[in-house]
């Protein structure tokens, strides 16, 4: 009797060669097209002028509203047709990025002080400041040093408020109750979240935030509805930093105030 | 002398599978940032922008102003140093307004031609995060002055998720 042949089955690999030339093309396309920083734009209101000489201008409205923003080194006032609000208080604490050495570091900012970088003593200049902090302060008048101000921040970094509007200043428990400016509903706390959620000192962008997402509120609720309801004038001097113009018009757009105007304390843009 | 064995040499095949592997992780990370719409607007190199969570994704094209530490740039024209707008007293910056002067003139005749649908002023303002409020209100000031009125600023989008 004749052997049955065996024939030797050889483990054959499938031939991965092409598949990866494939995947180096496409690696290489999509990262010529990838966008690693989102831009966007942000709207800026301009109020229209009038062609009709100065005299001729009618009286000022009495049913407007005329919210105005004014930032200044010290504080923010909220000011509008009835009067001004108390200023919220901040220190401006700069984080800085020397250029040099890449060394981060954060200095309470002082008007007219020399910032030097502590790693090669090199004099900073404003444009190494990579993050400006606002800190909100407790304070009885402009002469008290005042105390800082601390409140829960979640996992995007924005302040958690409770049902009745006031900061929280202790990590809610799961299933806690909670909310942020901009946004009414209230949200539970969940253990995904828990985690990212820490006690830090108050963003004064955010307690401005707050009262005006109350003001605006209150002014949705008049009838008749006044015209400039959505609108808001920020108000700054000539050496306020560009960042904490957008960052002011950011807390105004968040509490409602979708049309913002800006305007330079002693003139007007 | 006795025959010399002869050892069959078997081929050294290369292990690509987790080589595949790292490559689909790398290609999926990457799809995620990849736009479908593509890029309207491109930052500039040498400035950072101010983050911003309220910002508008950009819908059209439009005319770029961008300043930096060093200069005033209009449509990739370097036209002003920033510390020149920073010192002067007028609202009005006179390199830049005549720049912008001559572009809402051409972009008028455009719309009476019919090449655009309306012209409509549109300027995106690219600055510095750190640049003082003095420089932005003159360019502003010089935008409105020129026809520009419909001014938006550009961000760097914050918490953006996709």
């Amino acid at each position: 009797m004749k052997k049955a042949r065996t024939k030797k089955h050889k483990n054959k690999e499938l031939d991965l060669i092409p598949v990866m030339n494939l995947f180096s093309i496409l690696v290489v396309t999509v990262i010529s097209m990838a966008q690693f920083e989102k831009l966007g734009v942000l709207e800026l209101w301009l109020p229209e002028r009038s062609m009709t000489p100065v005299e001729n201008t009618p009286p000022p409205d009495e049913g407007l509203l005329n919210l105005t923003v004014v930032v200044t080194d010290k504080g923010i006032t909220i000011g509008a047709a009835g009067g001004f609000q108390p200023t919220t208080y901040y220190q401006e604490e700069v984080e800085y990025r020397s250029r040099s050495d890449q060394h981060v570091f954060r200095k309470v900012y002082v008007k007219g002080e020399e910032v030097k970088s502590p790693t090669d003593g090199k004099v900073m200049s404003p444009y190494e400041r990579e993050t400006i902090m606002l800190n909100t302060l407790a304070k009885k008048d402009s002469s008290d040093p005042g105390t800082y101000l601390y409140a829960v921040t979640g996992p995007d970094g924005n302040g958690l408020l409770d049902t009745a509007g006031n900061w929280l200043t202790q990590v809610p428990a799961v299933g806690g109750l909670y909310r942020v400016v901009g946004d009414l509903t209230i949200k539970h706390m969940d253990a995904r979240s828990l985690p990212f959620c820490k006690v830090e000192k108050l963003s004064a962008y955010q307690e401005v935030a707050r009262t005006l997402e109350k003001i605006h509120t209150l002014y949705s609720q008049r009838d008749p509805l006044p015209p400039d309801v959505d609108d808001v004038v920020i108000l700054a001097g000539d050496e306020v930093v560009y960042d904490k113009i957008i960052q002011m018009m950011d807390a105004c757009k968040s509490a409602g105030f979708d049309r913002v105007a800006l305007s330079l304390i002693g003139g007007e843009v | 002398m006795g025959k010399r064995k002869v050892k069959k040499q078997e081929e050294a095949g290369l292990i690509i599978t987790s080589l595949i592997d790292v490559f689909v992780i790398v290609l999926v990370f990457l799809l995620r940032s990849v736009s479908s719409e593509g890029n309207l607007m491109t930052s500039a190199d040498n400035l950072v922008l101010p983050m911003s969570q309220r910002s508008k994704t950009p819908t059209e094209v439009s005319l770029t102003i961008i300043g930096d530490q060093k200069s005033i740039t209009v449509d990739d024209k370097v036209l002003i140093e920033t510390a020149a707008v920073e010192k002067q007293d007028s609202l009005l910056v006179k390199p830049v307004l005549d720049v912008l002067s001559k572009k809402r003139e051409e972009e008028k005749k455009a719309e009476v031609l019919g090449l655009i649908k309306e012209a409509t002023g549109k300027v995106v303002v690219q600055f510095d995060k750190n640049t003082p409020y003095n420089i932005v209100t003159k360019i502003m000031a010089t935008c409105g002055y020129a026809g520009y009125n419909n001014i938006k600023f550009a961000v760097s989008k914050k918490n953006e998720e996709g």
